[in-house]
Parts: structure tokens; C-alpha cells; sequence
């Protein structure tokens, strides 16, 4: 029996609230963590250095809470994904009739680009659902960009308040229609720039060895800059392969990172899972899927007809 | 064209050259037939569009060197269309047979080697059984990796749609494009001591199907018999579809080892083994 504002639910409860200061944060998670403890139901706080220190002051030391690195569980939503999967597995087998988890999600106040989490918060409404779990993502207000914010709304089915509520999210719409309607266009600065190379129809052998030819002026270490020849790959067979051409490659390097944008004039992908789990093998999913763990950063964009992956090696630009 | 690329192909290898006309193909005496000719290997040329006896003759008052080979045997000029469509059809399984025994021949004459350069614009003609082409380009590399031939197959640009194309280049181990001078991205070979096969080089969706038909018919055409291992020591980069071709491989062929994996080749066996 799963304790609280989720009891009765199946599959995920999906929980976002919002707040302006450390005591708002306070009053959202420290009821969600102590009625947690009260029942033994494992918790997860995965929150970034400020607000876990937070977390810590009140819980501290407390068995029943599992402090996680959120740098290394919020690297990527894939690793993020398949880190979580693998805990809450383990739970769901030791016997857990529910699990919380409670985190920051990366965003641009956070230093982090947003595109590839905005997808993340929509795909795990259904990557999930076949856990007994309450996923809670507090956003702050003073830090989030208004855009994120939006998002956000899109992708949470319920909402905490600082008051101590739980209720539906009227604004929340399914995955596939957050995809399939999704204005994001992340770009990176550099791209007003004017790119080091411009390809029509590459061959991937051609792309890899211009990305190792544009190393040296970025900057990226070896191993960074041998997963960006990875992902450009996939990127570019999957164009070729499920998109329509021309394919258009174009790459960029920057003090610390090197940015490929592959585009393609076909309809994309609109999975919302597409990217952060190995799914649709036989459209591409396997080498998107890889991209997303190899690269600092995948944003994927639908716009006038064209469909384009965009790769970051490196330090992405929030 | 790429001349010093074709000069450093060697025996197993089997590419594709892209060309844009009868510019393209000058390139390919050079480079390509008059240094096998003074090693002494056999050399093989299937032409179309010009018959072979124009091309001789051309070839005889140009090269002395030419003259003599093709009096003496050791060069054949051939017509492309009596070679691959002997029934006036295609017929896939057919060449692919009078492929090895024609190895078979040249090897018991005593040459050291073979090269063939094949003109496949026939291709573009309504010939009955052409669909099957790209399937025929990705199985003759079960003969051709065997080492003992050098085959240069040439494809005219202009006469191809860049879908056809795109299947024939992937059926290729390598591709070579006119200025873009670089070895074939791919080279596979049988291997006796361990039996198997090395890959070396670039594995991607430019030779996806070729590698397949090799892994495929592997445990049958490995020389020997006993356990199979792939030696991957040579492979520089190798995408997705590769790493999932050779994990099937692992997973379908029984006592099959794979050696010389880099640690990146290494995450990425591992990260597609989760996945599938």
C-alpha cells in the first residue's frame, strides 16, 4: 500500500512544485521525506549541492534516505534514466510498496541547457509506469527561466504546493503530444557563427574526420571529442537512412566544446523516448539512444520541415 | 582521379569507385593495372560500352608493357555484359560460382595474384536480375576476402539514382571517390592461425552490408574447421550497427572469441549488449 497523496495510484506519480526561497523548498520536500521515513518507504534525494545541503541539515544521517550524486544521476537524461531504473528495480524487488524520489532537474539556472530535459520530464511519465514510484522535481522560481517553467507544466500530471497540497495539473498533456507540439529551439551561440565546415550529403567517414580535424581549436578532451565522432555518426546514418535528404552537416568549435548540427528535411522523430531509451531499433532509436550517453549535450528540433540533432562534445553552453 | 588510392589497394580488397565518365576511368591503367602487370599478377578488365577489341587495340599501340601482357595471356580484356550476364540475365549465385573458379584456375596457372577492374554500367540497362546487384556486391566479398584477388568495381555517377548507389557502396568494404585519396575504409580477411577473420580499418553504414554477408557466412567460409575468432586489433572505428552485427555474431555462432577489442570498442559492445 503506497502511503500519501499517492495512495491508490498505479505507475508513476509524477510531481512537480514550485518555489521562491529555502523555506518554500523546505515546505514542499521535508513533509514528502518525513512521511516517507514514518511508513519505511525508500527515498531517493538526488538534489543538486545547495538544496541537498538543505536536505541534509533537517535529514541528515537518517537511514532511509539515499543521498545520490546529482551530478553524476543528472549527467544525462539517458544515464539519468537508466541510473533511477536500475535503483528503483532494486527496491520493487527488496520488497518497497512505494518509492520517492525527489531531485533538481539540470536547466539553464542550474548551468545546464534545458532541450534534452524538457524531454526527460515528458518520456519518464511513461518510462516509469511500471514502478510504484512518487517522483517529486521542485523548481525554483528565482532560477528557472519562464520557458523551462512552461514546460515544466507540460510535462508534471500533479502539482505540490508549499502549502502541503496534491492535486491534478490541469495544464499537463500526454508525451507524444508535448513532442509533436514542442516549440523549443535551443540553439548554441556559436551557431551565429560561421561554421568551420559545412557538409552536403556526407559520407560519416567525412564527418568523423572533419569533428577530429576541429579538436585541436576546441580544446576537448580525446575521449569527448571520440564519442562526438560516434554520435555524428549515428546522427548522420540516421538521416540518411530514415530521413529525407539533402542531409546537412554543419560544425562548430568553441573554446571547450564542438557543436555538430545534423538536418535532415524529413518529419523526425516525435518518440518521446527517442534518445533517452534504446527503443525503435529499426528507425534509429539504438544510435540516438547511444548519442545521448556519448555527447555532453543532444538537443533535437522540428522546424519548417527540416528536423535537426544538434551535438555537444565538451562543456555545453547553458 | 585517385590514383595513388588505387595504387595502394592490395589483394582482398574489393572497392567501389565513383566516377563521372570516361575522364574517370584514365586513372585506372596507371595506377592500378601496369604495376600488377610488372608483379606479375593476372589482370582482368570487364568493359562496357566499348568493345573489348577497340580497347586492346588502344591499349597495345599506347603500352608496350600492355601489348605484351595481353599477347601473352596474363592480360584479358573482356566484355562486361558476356561476363556478368552470360544468360543475358543476372544471375547473382551464378557469377559469384564462376568467380571462385576462375580464382581457382589463375592460382593453379601459377600467378602470384589477380586483379580485376569491372565496368558495371550494364547495370544501368533493363537487365532482368540487376535488382539483385547490391545483394551480389555484399556476397562476393566471401570470395574476394579470401586475399588472393584485387577487384576495382566502377560506377558511373551519372547513369545510378543515389538510392542504387547508396545499396552498391554499402555492399563495398570501401568506396573511393575521385579526390578524396584514402585507403578503403574497410579491409577483411580470413585469418588461418587463429581461424577467423581481421577486420581493419572504418566500420559504418558505407560498408554495412558488405561486413554482414562476411560475418554471415563466416563459420562456412573460414578456412579449417574449430572454433572462430575476429580480431578487431585493427578496427579504428566501428558505429552502432557494427557493434550490434558483431555482438550477434557472438551471440549466434557458438565458441566465437573476439580479440583485440580497444576499450572503446569495449564500452561500446557493452553499451549496445544492455540495449539488445
Amino acid at each position: 500500500m503506497r502511503a500519501g497523496a499517492a495512495a491508490g495510484h498505479r505507475g508513476h506519480f509524477h510531481e512537480t512544485a514550485f518555489y521562491g526561497s529555502d523555506e518554500e523548498f523546505l515546505a514542499v520536500v521535508a513533509p514528502f521525506f518525513t512521511e516517507g521515513l514514518a511508513v519505511g518507504e525508500p527515498i531517493i534525494s538526488a538534489f543538486a549541492p545547495h538544496n541537498q545541503s538543505i536536505v541534509r541539515s533537517v535529514f541528515g544521517g537518517r537511514a532511509g534516505i539515499l543521498f545520490a550524486d546529482a551530478g553524476a544521476h543528472y549527467a544525462s537524461p539517458a544515464t539519468a534514466i537508466r541510473r533511477y531504473s536500475g535503483l528503483l528495480a532494486d527496491y520493487v524487488a527488496a520488497g518497497a510498496a512505494q518509492v520517492r524520489l525527489a531531485g533538481d532537474v539540470p536547466h539553464p539556472g542550474l548551468g545546464a541547457p534545458w532541450d534534452w530535459w524538457g524531454r526527460y520530464e515528458a518520456a519518464v511519465n511513461r518510462v516509469w509506469d511500471d514502478f510504484p514510484v512518487w517522483g517529486l522535481c521542485p523548481y525554483d522560481t528565482r532560477t528557472t527561466p519562464g520557458d523551462v517553467l512552461d514546460e515544466v507544466r507540460r510535462t508534471h500530471p500533479r502539482i505540490a504546493t508549499t502549502a502541503g497540497q496534491h492535486h491534478a495539473n490541469p495544464d499537463f498533456v500526454p508525451p507524444e503530444d508535448f513532442m509533436r507540439d514542442r516549440a523549443w529551439s535551443w540553439r548554441d551561440p556559436v551557431e551565429d557563427t560561421e561554421p568551420l565546415a559545412y557538409l552536403t550529403d556526407p559520407a560519416p567517414a567525412t564527418v568523423r574526420a572533419t569533428v577530429v580535424a576541429t579538436a585541436p581549436a576546441a580544446g576537448v578532451p580525446a575521449n569527448d571529442v571520440r564519442g562526438m565522432t560516434l554520435a555524428a555518426t549515428e546522427a548522420v546514418t540516421n538521416a540518411i537512412v530514415h530521413g529525407v535528404p539533402p542531409v546537412e552537416v554543419r560544425v562548430w568549435a568553441a573554446p571547450g566544446r564542438i557543436v555538430v548540427a545534423v538536418t535532415d528535411h524529413g518529419p523526425g522523430l516525435s518518440d518521446p523516448l527517442a534518445g533517452l531509451r534504446p527503443t525503435g531499433a529499426a528507425t534509429g532509436g539504438l544510435g540516438l539512444w547511444v548519442a545521448h550517453q556519448v555527447c555532453a549535450f543532444v538537443s533535437m528540433q522540428h522546424r519548417d520541415g527540416a528536423f535537426t540533432v544538434r551535438l555537444v562534445a565538451g562543456r555545453p553552453h547553458p | 582521379m585517385a590514383g595513388t588510392t588505387l595504387g595502394g589497394l592490395a589483394p582482398g580488397d574489393h572497392v567501389c569507385v565513383l566516377h563521372g565518365g570516361l575522364v574517370g576511368r584514365s586513372g585506372v591503367l596507371e595506377a592500378f593495372i601496369l604495376p600488377a602487370l610488372d608483379s606479375g599478377d593476372k589482370v582482368i578488365c570487364r568493359i562496357a560500352r566499348v568493345a573489348p577489341a577497340v580497347v586492346a587495340e588502344a591499349l597495345e599501340a599506347a603500352d608496350g608493357r600492355a601489348r605484351e601482357a595481353l599477347r601473352s595471356g596474363q592480360f584479358v580484356i573482356t566484355g562486361a555484359r558476356e561476363s556478368y550476364l552470360p544468360s543475358g540475365a543476372f544471375d547473382p549465385e551464378r557469377v559469384i560460382d564462376a568467380w571462385r573458379e576462375e580464382l581457382d584456375r589463375i592460382r593453379e596457372d601459377g600467378y602470384p595474384g589477380m586483379r580485376v577492374v569491372g565496368d558495371m554500367s550494364w547495370a544501368a540497362d533493363p537487365v532482368p536480375g540487376t535488382e539483385r546487384l547490391a545483394w551480389y556486391e555484399a556476397e562476393v566479398n566471401r570470395v574476394f576476402v579470401a586475399g588472393f584477388a584485387c577487384v576495382v568495381c566502377l560506377y558511373d555517377r551519372s547513369t545510378f539514382s543515389p538510392a542504387r548507389l547508396r545499396q552498391y557502396i554499402q555492399a563495398h568494404p570501401g568506396t573511393i571517390e575521385p579526390g578524396v585519396p584514402r585507403i578503403p575504409q574497410l579491409r577483411l580477411r580470413y585469418t588461418s592461425d587463429p581461424r577467423g577473420l581481421a577486420i581493419a580499418g572504418e566500420a559504418d553504414i558505407a560498408n554495412r552490408t558488405a561486413l554482414a554477408a562476411v560475418l554471415a557466412g563466416l563459420p562456412h567460409d573460414a578456412p579449417g574447421d574449430g572454433p572462430l575468432t575476429i580480431d578487431v586489433s585493427g578496427l579504428t572505428f566501428a558505429d552502432v550497427g557494427t557493434a550490434a552485427a558483431l555482438l550477434r555474431c557472438t551471440r549466434e555462432i557458438p565458441q566465437l572469441r573476439l580479440t583485440g577489442l580497444s576499450p572503446y570498442l569495449s564500452d561500446l559492445l557493452d553499451m549496445v549488449a544492455q540495449a539488445t
